[in-house]
């Protein structure tokens, strides 16, 4: 019965056995292991003398036993004690005699009082129990030989025994073949069964059952803690009662669950036995740890326990330490740099950097991306940011205050602001071979040729030098300006923060490095090499946000990536992790030198950290309610519509959010819709006049101007509800802003920013509290008799808050909106006019003879793209055809009238030139005869023809459309070169100013 | 104060056009020029800001014209007064100066010092061709929109009034018609009297005197050019009228409170006698009138006070521009 065979099946009265904890099948088992031997790991000699004799005993002593009740004799040989003993003694176990345990031979004495309270309940309960007088010789003979044993403990053990671990013999695991798996024969329950009815204490039965689940459930808790306490072998308080055999894992976690679950227990025998580790041989011990653990590692592949986690969780502190620095150092790096960059207005940004720092993780953007925008808003801050230098800002703001400082120090200043004139001092250039004054500095300021402070400063301090250099003599007044100029540099140059423009890119590898220094040490210094650039690399790409910058180098902790769902990144990061693994096994064998272990482990640790991650993240509660049943369906929409209505009632009466279709607000919605057309015509006049002024307009340059009709919308649903408030705040001041900028719209402005409306709003806002107030202080006053009436305080009201009276309202609506509207229509039809203008054909006749001249007019008008079916000009798109009545898509000649004059003026000349003999022309240049020329010249014809993509001809210049032409700035007889400045039609004073406003 | 009073005789003149008849007195006559001049700095000051936020440093035409904005009145007289020069310049092209400068001085001035002229007086004669380019405002509707808007048109080419400015020129007809009821009953030469009075400017040719007068080098940093000081010297026409008006009122409600009062105390003359002074010589615009005028002038609107209302707070305020 040695071999393994398949285990019997679990019958129920099988299964009784350890319900019911019937200790007659106990026995039975009990006998089936000692006959087996299994007891082996678990019990040490006395103990298993113990409990054969128990076993031998029979049914009292083996309940005995087992209960822990009384005190039960058992008879055994001295010898076989002695024997037994004397290898105890020779253990060293550092075992304090204890009163406890049973001295001399195995009467079960009781155990003398124990320090626990509860067991010395029991003590005293087994005091009491009798007390064998006829081993009392017995004892006394071996009273010398301290055997100790406590029976509790045993019980405990025998009862795990039996319970536990009988288990693992019946199934015999593949894993453990040497365990020796016998079978147990079971079939003696089904006699017992029918037999032994006798249950016992049940409460007993049922608590130690509970005790025994719940010790077997907390079993593999306490594995963890036994592998630490095994590890770090912190000396155990010493209450040991037996020579504990540190047999293996089980013993251990037996002992210690024993002595948890059994609360009558010594606590102390559970901190003893855990601690002790007794070189004790247990042949068994290899044997029997193998299935615990291959046991072990199978749950592990089911179920994600918490067993591993522990000591993960304590390297992912550690490790969590680490990246919680290096994460900090980044987020300092951060507010680092942006103290660097952002230095000028930094103080008025350091509160918001600093709630973005603290709120780094929920922000979804780059490290890159925040540092744009933020240097973005300060750009429009100060003249002098840049984003490719860092702390030029700073610098040169604080520069310039200061020589302007120095411009205004008006006494002592003047004979510096310019440059030393030849001839007021002939010979100073022969002296002075640096000259320097105020506006050259100012002029280097402003082409930014200071990188630090001290170029500055020592250009400053040159110019007073100079000064004192030049005029020698001590009395002269120039000497006194300098020196007073001088003293006041140097008092205001501590003003001046000494910074060091660096480019940005510097500055971000710098901080790059800084974090990996804190890692390890060695890895920076080999920054050729490119394996320990792998840190760099990832925090480099954890910097600039660069995903997966490396191959080699994946990303750490994804806690810069935005917030993906994080349940589908699992199967992902298990991939991603494996892939590491993989990975670093690869790179394990290349890489043997000692800062390569390092950056190993650290990817370990980190690896582990994102292992860790993983199990930290499946332990996560994630609320599993899918969103599709949160999401409204178009039925359940349409339902909440049907109850908003009939709740809201909608067709009654008018809502009072909007404004009332009254004869002023019909007024001002013509006005608008007269506005809209007014600009709708402005913008056909607008591409007419580019599509003169330009020769090759694409349809994607027309834009139609095409506004939606203005339609007033009303509040949402939800405000509309009957049981919402009548005033509720937020829709009322929206409902302002919205006539606000109405009314702003009606002005003629097509634009608004959100800021300015709100600040009119509000304004708006005001006024109209202010008109109630003051009504109301004229309600209220008491005077005996009401001064004024009704009427007149109206009156009073509206003359002290501005409007005068009456008229001024009435004018207000006569001009302002009634002869607004006429004008509008006014400036339409003018408009209108205009557009007719330039679209009524305005050839006359002079031109007439050019159209017949050449055929080549349908390219102009585009009269070809009939043919295709192409809209060339996009005029479709702009409505201009159905408006005109084109019934051609193609260009009317008459716009073209400017172009055709260019055109019959170049195709004058060679009308007059075909007179003569015409020169051949020159042979093309193609390709192959690239060869034929000169070596230095191949180069820039092969690069022609790449950038033309033509493989054959190379047209002159002459032939190439104007555009294309390499147009060379023409020099004025100046000789100076200057820019033309584009200035467009409306640059007219009156122009630029309205386009001010219309920019606002 | 040492400051040399150079525009006496000027002043007087428009303020007997504006209705003062008796010879005003040097006070009066020296607290209206320091309140002109005065007035003139505010302006300047004002411009030169207005155009700051332009971003240019010069100041322009719209940017005087834009202090006046509320008061479409005088910006109609103003632009028709602007319009009349631009006249006056394309009739020296077009003429060659063939007519005589003096001529076409004395009509284009009478025309100018006549800002209320409504029709063209047909200047020099059938030939000339002119064009009245009007200053386009840029807060007008008509600048609004992206494109420019073409001038209404009329058959003959002549812009037509807008309806705007036969609505503004209230003020003005009033004015038209008081001058013209005191000169009704003028004689011939005091007509011409009259009307060089009405040619009375500050700067007409005396751009440099005024530009020295008003202090403009310390005011602006750049120069400005001729427009403006004929604008500058329209407007201050219009400041003397305005506070003579006013301060005729004043001392005609000063007159009636003495009246009043004297007629409870004493019983009023009855009699007039041939040797009598005239009445109204005993009486002539005094400086505190002038004063108090400018005093109400400056008091400040309801509307500008509006916002402040329930708040407290220092209030300061700015001269304002009559």
């Amino acid at each position: 019965m040695a071999t393994a065979t398949p285990a019997p099946p679990l019958t129920s009265a099988t299964i009784k056995l350890w319900t019911t904890g019937d200790p007659t099948r106990l026995l039975h088992l009990a006998r089936q292991i000692e006959a087996h031997h299994g007891w082996k790991a678990h019990l040490n000699p006395q103990e298993h003398a113990v409990f054969a004799e128990a076993i031998a005993e029979g049914s009292d002593t083996w309940r005995s036993l087992i209960s822990a009740t009384e005190a039960a004799k058992v008879n055994t040989e001295k010898k076989a004690l002695e024997d037994d003993m004397d290898p105890v003694d020779d253990l060293p176990n550092n075992q304090a005699p204890t009163p406890n345990g049973v001295v001399g031979d195995l009467s079960l004495h009781t155990p003398r009082p124990s320090p626990t309270p509860h067991s010395a309940d029991v003590a005293s309960h087994l005091n009491n129990g009798t007390e064998q007088p006829g081993s009392s010789d017995d004892n006394s003979e071996t009273k010398e030989t301290p055997v100790e044993i406590d029976f509790v403990a045993l019980a405990l053990k025998v009862r795990h025994m039996l319970y536990a671990k009988s288990v693992d013999y019946i199934f015999a695991t593949p894993s453990n073949p040497s365990s020796g798996p016998f079978e147990v024969d079971f079939t003696f329950l089904d006699e017992e069964d029918a037999n032994n009815e006798s249950i016992h204490d049940e409460n007993d039965v049922y608590e130690k059952n509970k005790l025994h689940l719940a010790r077997k459930v907390d079993e593999d808790d306490y594995d963890d803690e036994d592998d630490d306490e095994m590890e770090d072998g912190e000396p155990q308080p010493a209450k040991p009662i037996l020579a504990v055999r540190e047999a293996s894992p089980q013993s251990k976690s037996a002992t210690p669950s024993e002595g948890s679950s059994g609360k009558r227990g010594n606590e102390g025998t559970k901190s003893a036995v855990g601690g002790i580790i007794t070189p004790a041989d247990t042949p068994t011990a290899g044997e029997v740890k193998q299935p615990d653990e291959a046991i072990q590692q199978e749950m592990y592949s089911i179920y994600q326990t918490l067993d591993a986690d522990g000591d993960i969780y304590m390297k992912h502190d550690h490790v969590n330490d680490h990246e919680s620095h290096e994460h900090e150092v980044n987020i300092n790096n951060f507010g680092k740099l942006a103290q660097l960059n952002f230095g000028a207005a930094h103080l008025s940004l350091k509160h918001l950097l600093a709630v973005i720092d603290e709120k780094r993780q929920q922000l979804t953007f780059s490290d890159v991306e925040l540092r744009n925008l933020i240097s973005d808003v300060r750009k429009n801050r100060s003249k002098w940011a840049s984003e490719d230098r860092v702390g030029q800002e700073e610098l040169y703001e604080a520069a310039e205050r200061v020589v302007l400082e120095l411009r205004a120090y008006t006494e002592h200043s003047s004979a510096f602001l310019n440059k030393v004139n030849k001839r007021d001092a002939p010979n100073y250039f022969s002296v002075i071979k640096n000259p320097m004054d105020l506006s050259t500095v100012m002029k280097k300021l402003k082409a930014l040729q200071y990188r630090n402070k001290q170029e500055f400063v020592d250009d400053l301090m040159l110019i007073w030098n100079n000064c004192l250099t030049f005029n020698t003599d001590p009395q002269h007044y120039l000497r006194k300006h300098a020196m007073a100029m001088k003293k006041k540099t140097l008092s205001l140059i501590p003003l001046i923060p000494d910074i060091i423009i660096r480019s940005k890119i510097d500055v971000e590898v710098e901080e790059v490095s800084i974090p990996t220094r804190d890692m390890s040490v060695d890895l920076d210094m080999e920054s050729e090499d490119g394996d320990s650039t792998g840190p760099n690399h990832r925090v480099l790409s954890r910097a600039i946000g660069g995903k997966h910058a490396s191959k080699e180098a994946p990303p750490l902790l994804h806690l810069d990536d935005e917030p993906r769902s994080r349940a589908s990144q699992g199967p992902e990061r298990r991939a991603e992790s494996d892939d590491e693994q993989q990975q670093q096994q690869q790179q394990q064998e290349p890489h043997q030198q000692e800062h390569q272990h390092q950056h190993q482990h650290q990817h370990q640790h980190q690896h582990q950290h994102q292992h860790q991650h993983q199990l930290a993240f499946e332990y996560e509660v994630i609320p599993t309610m899918p969103e599709a049943l949160w999401s409204i369906s178009k039925k359940l929409q349409m339902l909440e519509n049907e109850q908003f209505e009939t709740a809201v009632d909608i067709s009654s009466e008018e809502s009072p959010f909007l404004p009332p279709k009254s004869g002023l607000t019909l007024k001002m919605d013509a006005n608008l819709t007269e506005l809209q057309h007014i600009r709708k015509v402005c913008s056909k006049i607008g591409v007419i006049k580019r599509m003169q002024q330009q020769p090759h307009l694409y349809s994607t340059q027309l834009k139609a101007y095409n506004p939606e009709k203005l339609k007033e919308q009303d509040v949402d649903m939800d405000s509309r509800l009957p049981g919402q408030s009548d005033a509720p705040k937020e829709v009322i001041e929206a409902c302002l802003q919205k006539s606000v900028a109405k009314l702003t719209m009606h002005t003629g402005y097509e634009d608004c920013q959100m800021l300015a409306l709100e600040g009119l709003t509000a304004v708006a806002a005001d006024f109209m509290q202010r008109l109630g107030r003051t009504l109301c202080l004229y309600m209220e006053s008491k005077r005996g008799v009401r001064r004024y009436s009704l009427e007149d305080m109206i009156l009073q009201t509206l003359y002290e808050n501005g409007t005068y009276d009456l008229g001024g309202l009435e004018g207000y609506v006569r001009d302002d909106i009634d002869r607004f509207g006429t004008k509008l229509k006014d400036v339409r039809e003018r408009m209108n006019m205009s557009l007719a203008d330039y679209l009524r054909p305005a050839l006359t006749g002079d031109n007439t003879d050019a159209h017949f001249d050449d055929g080549s007019q349908e390219f102009i008008s585009g009269g070809f793209s009939d043919d295709i079916g192409e809209d060339f000009f996009g005029f479709k798109e702009l409505g201009l055809d159905e408006e005109l009545g084109l019934s051609s898509l193609s260009v009317p000649l008459h716009l073209l009238h400017s172009r055709l004059h260019a055109s019959s003026n170049v195709q004058a000349t060679p009308v007059l030139q075909s007179k003569l003999a015409s020169a051949p022309a020159f042979e093309s240049f193609t390709r192959d005869k690239v060869d034929n020329q000169i070596g230095l010249l191949r180069p820039f014809f092969i690069s022609r023809f790449e950038k033309f993509e033509r493989d054959n001809v190379l047209q002159e210049d002459e032939f190439l459309p104007p555009k294309q032409r390499n147009q060379r700035p023409k020099l004025p007889p100046t000789g100076k070169i200057t820019v033309a400045k584009k200035r467009s039609s409306e640059n007219s004073f009156a122009g630029s100013d309205k386009k001010k406003k219309k920019n606002s | 104060m040492s400051d040399k009073y150079r525009y006496k005789p000027e002043i007087q003149q428009m303020m007997f056009v504006s209705g003062e008849t008796n010879d005003p007195p040097t006070e009066t006559t020296a607290v209206i020029e320091d309140i002109v001049r005065s007035q003139v700095v505010e302006m300047l000051l004002q411009a030169t800001a207005q155009a700051a936020k332009r971003g240019s440093r010069s100041i322009a035409v719209e940017d005087l014209i834009f202090l006046i904005r509320h008061d479409r009145a005088k910006v109609n007289r103003l632009r028709t007064y602007l319009s009349w020069k631009d006249v006056r310049k394309n009739a020296k092209d077009q003429e060659g100066g063939a007519v005589e400068g003096a001529d076409l001085l004395e009509d284009v001035a009478g025309a100018a010092a006549a800002p209320t002229a409504t029709g063209p007086a047909d200047p020099v004669g059938p030939k000339m061709k002119y064009r009245k380019s009007k200053v386009k405002l840029p807060w007008d509707l008509t600048n609004m929109f992206p494109e420019p808007v073409p001038d209404a048109e009329d058959d003959d080419g002549a812009a037509g009034p807008d309806e705007d400015e036969l609505e503004a020129s209230l003020a003005t007809l009033q004015r038209l018609k008081s001058a013209d009821e005191r000169t009704r009953a003028m004689t011939k030469e005091e007509y011409v009297h009259w009307s060089e009075c009405r040619q009375a400017s500050f700067t007409f040719r005396k751009g440099k005197r005024f530009r020295e007068w008003a202090g403009i080098s310390a005011l602006t940093d750049s120069k400005p050019n001729d427009d403006i000081i004929d604008i500058l010297g329209f407007l201050t026409f219009e400041i003397v009228a305005v506070l003579t008006e006013e301060a005729i009122k004043v001392k005609e409600a000063e007159d009636e409170m003495e009246m009043r009062r004297s007629k409870r105390t004493k019983t009023r003359k009855t009699e007039r006698f041939l040797f009598d002074p005239p009445d109204e010589d005993q009486r002539p615009v005094l400086a505190k009138h002038v004063t108090e005028a400018f005093r109400n002038l400056q008091r400040s609107k309801p509307k500008q006070q509006a916002l402040r209302n329930f708040s407290g707070g220092l209030v300061r305020t700015r001269t304002a521009v009559i």
